[in-house]
């Protein structure tokens, strides 16, 4: 999580509370560099995924994604961003488990 | 090189050696009787390698040049490429490697004949001598039957060799020098310190790109330079081939670990963990002592007993087999352990997270009767490979090691634990290599083999079955009929060394981790 400046650390390590409640890995950068600057660090350190913190998220409570590759993906709210996390950190084997449980309820509804 | 030309003259223009009732002779020699022969050409892979040899003796022309007060001690072929060890009085630096590379390119340009002269004994030792060529004084001292030695003659570089060799620098115009390192002289730490330029060569610039690329990818995914560029771990002089793991090397680690104890659980897998030191006594019983105490760090304590830390998990495992009689109604026990094992090798053998001396093992133990073991190999087969795909790895070989020459136990029993590894491989459809003879000498084994992103394989996986610790350590099981029999034992790792796997995947994904592992 990289704060935009200053101002929004208080909001982003709250912010960060929540993600990590989630049981999601997040480490909050809230130094005095420029974003610009930060992304770079983060980008070149492989970070999966970065979460902006600026005036925007701070107003409406949005959440802009950042993908390793440049890709930028905006959720409306936090628990969609959490969701979507969660998703996307989920290890292989627990992927193929649910998707074996789907299709075992779906099998089911079918008898 | 005149048969080659009776055939053609292009022919004559590309041999480089050749090859007369399956030895290989210089272009140069002659033929004097009847024989099979053939031409050896760039096309040819002893054509690449006579081509990396002589690469090797231009180093040595090149650096005589360059630097008349270095001594050339051996350049021989290795795969890819070549060396030279030399002996000089200060380290050479990349640019002296460049500088090398220079004079050799400059001097293939020339397009010089290299001359062949088998000398009597005397003329080559005066040829070193006079030339203050030491060391190879000193391999010629090595040498004491041979009655006369082929030397060849790079203008005015002399060097001594068994050959063949081009007939000219024309055909070594595809080579880079591409590292310096340490070595010994004779191999040996206690010798002198000489410095190894290595080379590669290749019969044309296409493929000699392509192993650049290769190259350069592998340097671009070495672990050792990920893992301090990400913050991942690292080594310190205080405790050679032990790592220390940052936080985000340590949740690679232990995601790592986590899956696999997701995946041993839904296996039906029980996870147990036993002491990391245990009494000298153990470890005598388990052969251990007798025949790998040079791998062991052992202890003498206050009250005066030996103790030594755990090279294997097994025999710790076979004592909580043994802890409590077990009925056949309780078998299979799968019993697993995330066990670190510690095993004292040579610091030259030490490579990053790769090749270490205190490692963890995702080990596990199947104690099983004869009938379940068919059944308890073909689950193992199928979790390996469905773990590999999960974690990238969808190209994986299969190697079967069976019955070698010193063994124990009866033909029978190995025809019984041969056929539960074949035939399970057989249910599954999968091809496998065999290596006759290669097997453990209390049982045979299967090696999963894993290919990376960029076409290397690496040795991952092993399921070994063992009949020589449940004997030596008494296992037992009641069976139906209330009679007591020996369980089969198998030993099975996955990963191997959760190290070694961490720094493969560091490798395979060049530190681009998928995000659960992260
Ligand atoms: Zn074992």
């Amino acid at each position: 999580m990289l704060t935009i400046s200053e101002t929004f650390n208080d909001y982003a390590s709250r912010l960060a509370n929540v993600f990590a409640a989630s049981s999601l890995r997040v480490e909050l950068d809230n130094s005095n560099e420029k974003i610009g600057y930060k992304i770079r660090q983060q980008t070149l350190q492989k970070v999966p995924f970065m979460l902006i913190v600026g005036a925007n998220e701070v107003e409406s409570n949005c959440v802009n994604l950042r993908l390793h590759n440049g890709e930028q993906i905006s959720f409306d709210d936090i628990e969609s961003a959490v969701d979507y996390l969660t998703q996307a950190c989920r290890p292989p084997d627990v992927i193929d488990q649910q998707e074996l449980i789907q299709t075992s309820i779906q099998a089911l509804k079918t008898v | 090189m005149d048969i080659a030309l009776s055939i053609g003259a292009g022919l004559a223009k590309s041999t480089i050696a050749g090859e007369v009732n399956g030895e290989l002779i210089d272009a140069c020699d002659s033929v004097n009787e009847d024989a099979t022969v053939r031409i050896i050409t760039s096309r040819d892979a002893e054509g690449v390698e006579i081509i990396r040899h002589s690469c090797a003796h231009l180093v040595g022309h090149a650096v005589k040049r360059l630097y008349p007060t270095a001594q050339m001690v051996i350049g021989p072929v290795i795969d890819d490429g070549f060396y030279y060890d030399i002996a000089f009085e200060r380290p050479f630096t990349a640019d002296d490697l460049a500088a090398i590379e220079d004079r050799m390119k400059q001097l293939i340009a020339t397009h010089y004949d290299v001359l062949k002269q088998v000398a009597p004994r005397d003329t080559v030792i005066e040829t070193f001598a006079e030339r203050q060529e030491n060391y190879k004084l000193q391999l010629v001292a090595d040498m004491p039957d041979e009655e006369q030695m082929a030397l060849y003659v790079h203008q005015e570089y002399v060097d001594m060799c068994r050959g063949p060799h081009v007939p000219n620098t024309r055909f070594l115009e595809h080579m880079k020098l591409t590292k310096i390192s340490g070595a010994y002289w004779r191999g040996d730490s206690k010798n002198e310190q000489l410095q190894r330029i290595y080379g590669t060569a290749w019969a044309n610039k296409k493929e000699l790109r392509a192993h650049l690329n290769m190259l350069e990818e592998v340097e671009k995914r070495d672990h050792r330079r990920l893992g301090k560029k990400l913050d991942l771990f690292h080594f310190h002089e205080e405790a050679t081939g032990a790592v220390f793991w940052h936080p985000k090397g340590w949740t690679l680690f232990q995601q790592l670990i986590e899956y696999m104890r997701r995946r041993q659980q839904q296996s039906g897998y029980i996870e147990v963990n036993t002491p990391d030191m245990m009494e000298r006594n153990l470890w005598e019983k388990s052969g251990h002592w007798q025949n790998y105490q040079e791998h062991m760090y052992t202890t003498d304590t206050p009250d005066e007993k030996t103790l030594a830390l755990k090279p294997m998990n097994c025999p710790g495992s076979v004592l909580m087999y043994n802890h409590g009689l077990k009925s056949y109604r309780d078998l299979p026990i799968r019993m697993a352990e995330f066990g670190k094992v510690h095993r004292y090798e040579l610091s030259g053998s030490l490579h990053g997270l790769l090749r270490v001396r205190h490692f963890t093992q995702d080990d596990a133990h199947i104690y099983c009767t004869e009938q379940q073991m068919l059944d308890e190999c073909t689950q193992i087969i199928r979790l390996v490979l469905d773990i590999y795909q999960q974690l990238g790895f969808s190209d994986v070989s299969i190697k079967l090691s069976t019955r070698p020459e010193n063994r124990m136990g009866d033909d029978q029993t190995w025809d019984i634990l041969e056929a539960a590894l074949v035939d399970s491989l057989k249910e599954l459809a999968l091809d496998y290599q065999l290596n006759p003879g290669e097997g453990a000498f209390y049982g045979p084994k299967l090696e999963f083999v894993l290919r990376d992103a960029i076409g290397r394989d690496w040795q991952c996986g092993t399921l070994q079955v063992d009949m020589n610790l449940p004997a030596r350590f008494g296992l037992e099981y009641v069976d139906d009929k209330g009679e007591r029999q020996t369980p089969v034992m198998l030993h099975r790792a996955l990963f191997g060394s959760l190290e070694r796997f961490t720094g493969i995947l560091i490798e395979q994904y060049t530190g681009k981790l998928p995000a659960w592992l992260c």
